[in-house]
């Protein structure tokens, strides 16, 4: 299509139906947060595609992909409703798969950009609706074979959780005890189940971890316990927060910007070299390459499997 | 009456030369497969272009500006999963290049070194190698330096001469100072260079088409941290779109149409000119569009699988293929990967990504080091000190090695990997082999039914031995870095065969004088075409260690100035 320019949309209503606290997502009041803002994540699920009911279970599996302990567990930082937004991505004008730009309100900017999701184009409602709702049979979505839709995955996987909860003579699986719960959710023979956490162990990343207006990381509590910044522009950073450490430790008098021109003593080094410490840092390091983490990112797809995949392929013949 | 031409794509190489055909006065129309995520594009100086990018992790994750990996996957192989007869081990993005108007460039970090002297003369100065497919480059860094120059002064490129080794300005000779100078060195990056200050390398500040003051109206980076897989949100990043493409735009000579993947040249009946390009819209519907002159910019891997796409009667194999080299020579750069723990948290997100550099690892090393190998030589890299990663990818990572519960949850509050490793990448040289290719998937497609391209790839023995060596070099490095408490390498090159999940790409359709053994002239044009000009990174014949988007640019100017004089 030739090029035509195409300004920032504002965020509007639904395409159907009432879910009117839908819209007011965002526009709910800021309350400061550590000298962050925080967003009020104040969905209804009346448009969601999930019923109350497999919301629930959704959200007891979520604390147990992120359990609680060091800052809140999954369920409690919204990940259950996140989810639901991507299932019912279709249902909003425009769909919620991409946050808009460039700022949001917490780092210095007016007006959180963030809220004013941006409108696809022809090429990405496709990519979207494959992702979501699977090909359907439809011959010219699968040129490389059937695609099963997350909103699938997602169902038939709930409702298996619940019935084998069932089976064990509980009322469902969210009042299952958390080991139990585990275990069920460790029988990797059971199909439906591992395919729902294959989608939904990365969906529960991406809400708890990603930025707030996707539905999740209620009250920024994920970027608190982490100590991570979270989107500082317009903000950014001074040139003496890049340069000097907020912990100074003794070290630092090696470097060649110290007051004492110490850099010639520098002992010899007792750095721990054991092996596990070794195996451990390898593991971690490949995702330090830019190029490397955001290839895996890219390639991820929403499975956990894939990343898996991708970072044993790192690790490779080692 | 105005020349005319197509270019397809408008990444770095595709916008550059649009830029330059337009100023000559050249009707183009530039065809991209991507959308465009800057609003104002055309119709607003590149200061005042909006932005749809944000600091916004969850989008990397869903391929904001990437091909998406299912309507159109990639496919890759290693040499001995397909001795094995393996058609693919691997479909999705695999090592797919952004799409978005703008190319890859939308979301690099844009560090900008130039290639030294030697690697333009590498066949000639050090001989062949066994297994590599060898060859000088049919021009010299001489013939390039003006072009990096004007680049660096148009895009704005900062960084200080005086900070520059003496061997490395030897090897890259400049005519002046950089536009700007370098921006404040992050803090791990600073441990790191004192580490490799205490081994006796040189770091000085890395070359980035990054703002550090105010330049073309666009103001100074911040520091965010968020450089490679995000755009720039506050516009202080020199890229194709607000360097070269828009203000090509705002000349009233190009017209750019997005979301067309362009899938066949047509030729005319004696297959010595190509007439036309047919391409697919966002509704999937064909069209053709007829230029004087076509301009390939898609990328090595997209530039080969259209020559490959466009096979006809005049052009059995391909166009421009009667060599059978094009798609063959695929290179990537194999990094090695080291990073040095801290007990503290040493912020290494918080800085410009990657602000130092040092190149006393690029060899070439031909004593014992090489010989043990039973090697001629060991051709190593330029070493980028310091970097960071923000806290989904880390997520992501620690997904791969512990899954789901507490274990991960754990890792995350004690942030080993975001806050506590200072990492540094060895952009190690892979050396060209003819079996390293890009060929059409016989059975994977995209969302038109057209055939996916597939990578087969394995390092050559001599990127495995520097893996190696240089390894060992940079773990000590790690280990004399003040305060690591521990250090680790790891040689991508060495742990897998599998093609690098990397953006830099090149070879494919080599710059050669013999057409026997290349697909282009010394100046882009297919031997076998008289219209048809590839001045993407398709060109390179080999691909030494440095970050290549420069290089890209600066050759593709040089292809399309040629090109307008040649035609004027």
């Amino acid at each position: 299509m030739p090029y035509s320019p195409q300004g920032l949309s504002r965020r509007s209503l639904l395409k159907s139906g009432g879910a009117l606290a839908v819209a007011s997502f965002g526009l709910q009041a800021c309350s400061p947060n550590g000298g962050r803002y925080t967003v009020a994540n104040d969905r209804s699920t009346e448009a969601s595609f999930l019923t109350e009911a497999e919301l629930l279970s959704l959200s007891a599996l979520a604390d147990r992909l992120i359990p609680a302990g060091i800052g809140p567990g999954g369920g409690a930082s919204g990940c259950a409703e996140a989810i639901s937004i991507l299932l019912s991505a279709f249902a909003f004008d425009p769909p919620m798969i991409f946050a808009g730009g460039p700022f949001s309100d917490r780092g210095g900017a007016a007006e959180n950009d963030f809220l004013n999701f941006i409108p696809l184009d022809r090429y990405e409602e496709t990519a979207w609706r494959l992702k979501i709702e699977g090909s359907q049979g439809r011959p010219e979505l699968e040129f490389n074979g059937p695609v099963v839709g997350w909103q699938k995955i997602y169902q038939d996987g709930l409702a298996r959780l619940n019935e084998r909860a069932a089976a064990l003579g509980f009322a469902d699986f969210a009042s299952m005890p958390a080991p139990a719960q585990e275990l069920l959710m460790r029988d990797s023979q059971d199909l439906q189940i591992s395919q729902l956490i294959d989608v939904a162990f990365m969906h529960c990343l991406d809400a708890m971890y990603g930025a707030p207006e996707y539905g999740g990381n209620k009250d920024l509590a994920a970027w608190d316990f982490t100590s991570y910044d979270g989107d500082v522009q317009p903000r950014g950073y001074t040139a003496e927060q890049v340069t000097t450490p907020d912990n100074p430790g003794l070290f630092d008098v090696f470097l060649p910007g110290s007051k004492l021109p110490l850099a010639p003593l520098l002992p010899v080094l007792d750095a721990a070299q054991s092996a596990q410490v070794i195996q451990a840092m390898q593991a971690l390091l490949l995702s330090h390459s830019a190029e490397m983490s955001l290839g895996m990112m890219l390639d991820s797809q929403g499975s956990w499997q894939r990343v898996q995949t991708i970072v044993s392929g790192w690790q490779g013949r080692a | 009456m105005a020349k005319t031409a197509i270019i397809i794509g408008s990444g770095p190489a595709g916008s550059i030369a649009a830029w330059e055909l337009a100023r000559a006065g050249w009707k183009v129309t530039v065809l991209e497969r991507g959308r465009n995520l800057r609003p104002g594009l055309g119709q607003r100086p590149s200061a005042e272009l909006g932005t749809l990018y944000g600091s916004d992790e969850v989008k990397s994750a869903r391929a904001f500006g990437f091909p998406d990996p299912i309507l159109e996957p990639m496919t890759g192989r290693t040499q001995s999963e397909a001795q094995d007869g393996l058609d693919r081990t691997a479909q999705g993005q695999v090592v797919n290049m952004g799409s978005a108007v703008g190319g890859t460039s939308m979301h690099y970090n844009a560090k900008f070194p130039r290639f030294w002297k030697q690697d333009f003369t590498q066949l000639s100065d050090l001989g062949p190698v066994d297994g590599a497919s060898m060859a000088d480059w049919p021009i010299s860094y001489d013939d390039l330096a003006p072009y990096y120059d004007e680049v660096e002064y148009h895009i704005g490129v900062q960084g200080d001469v005086d900070k520059m080794p003496a061997f490395v300005l030897e090897q890259s000779p400049r005519s002046r100072q950089f536009v700007m100078p370098p921006n404040p060195t992050g803090y791990a990056a600073q441990l790191l260079a004192a580490g490799a200050q205490r081994l006796g390398y040189q770091p000085f500040p890395y070359p980035a088409a990054v703002n550090s003051v105010e330049f073309d109206g666009r103001p100074a980076c911040n520091s965010c941290g968020l450089c490679s897989g995000f755009g720039c949100t506050i516009n202080a990043r020199g890229d194709a779109l607000v360097s070269y493409l828009n203000p090509a735009m705002r000349t009233g000579n190009v017209e750019l149409i997005t979301r067309a993947l362009v899938y066949r040249i047509n030729t005319n009946a004696a297959g010595s000119k190509a007439v036309s390009v047919s391409y697919y819209d966002d509704q999937q519907v064909s069209h053709d569009l007829s230029a004087d002159e076509i301009i390939l910019g898609g990328s090595p891997i997209q530039t080969a699988r259209l020559l490959l796409m466009s096979a006809n009667g005049s052009h059995p194999d391909g166009l421009g293929n009667r060599s059978d080299q094009v798609g063959r020579n695929m290179m990537f750069h194999n990094f090695i990967i080291g990073g040095a723990l801290f007990e503290r948290d040493i912020q290494s997100l918080r800085a410009q990504s990657t602000t130092l550099e040092f190149d006393d690892l690029v060899g070439p090393f031909t004593g014992a080091e090489a010989q043990v190998f039973g090697l001629p030589y060991l051709k190593g890299a330029l070493v980028q000190l310091g970097s960071g990663l923000p806290l989904l990818t880390e997520a992501y990572t620690y997904a791969g090695y512990t899954g789901w519960g507490a274990a991960h949850k754990a890792l995350m509050g004690l942030s080993p990997m975001r806050q506590r490793i200072a990492g540094l990448q060895f952009v190690g040289e892979d050396l060209p082999q003819a079996s390293n290719r890009i060929d059409l998937d016989p059975s994977a497609k995209d969302w038109n039914g057209l055939p996916a391209p597939r990578v087969t790839y394995a390092p050559h023995p001599h990127e495995k031995a520097g893996g190696v060596f240089f390894g060992a070099k940079l773990e000590a490095l790690c280990l004399a870095t003040p305060g690591a408490i521990a250090a680790a390498v790891l040689p991508n090159p060495i742990l897998s065969d599998a093609a690098p999940s990397t953006f830099h790409q090149a070879g494919t359709t080599r710059m050669g004088t013999n057409p026997d053994t290349s697909v282009c002239d010394p100046f882009g044009r297919l031997h076998e075409l008289d219209n048809v000009h590839v001045v993407d990174g398709s060109t390179f014949p080999t691909f030494p260690g440095f970050n290549p988007t420069l290089t890209v640019l600066a050759n593709s100017l040089r292809i399309s100035r040629h090109l307008a004089r040649r035609t004027a």
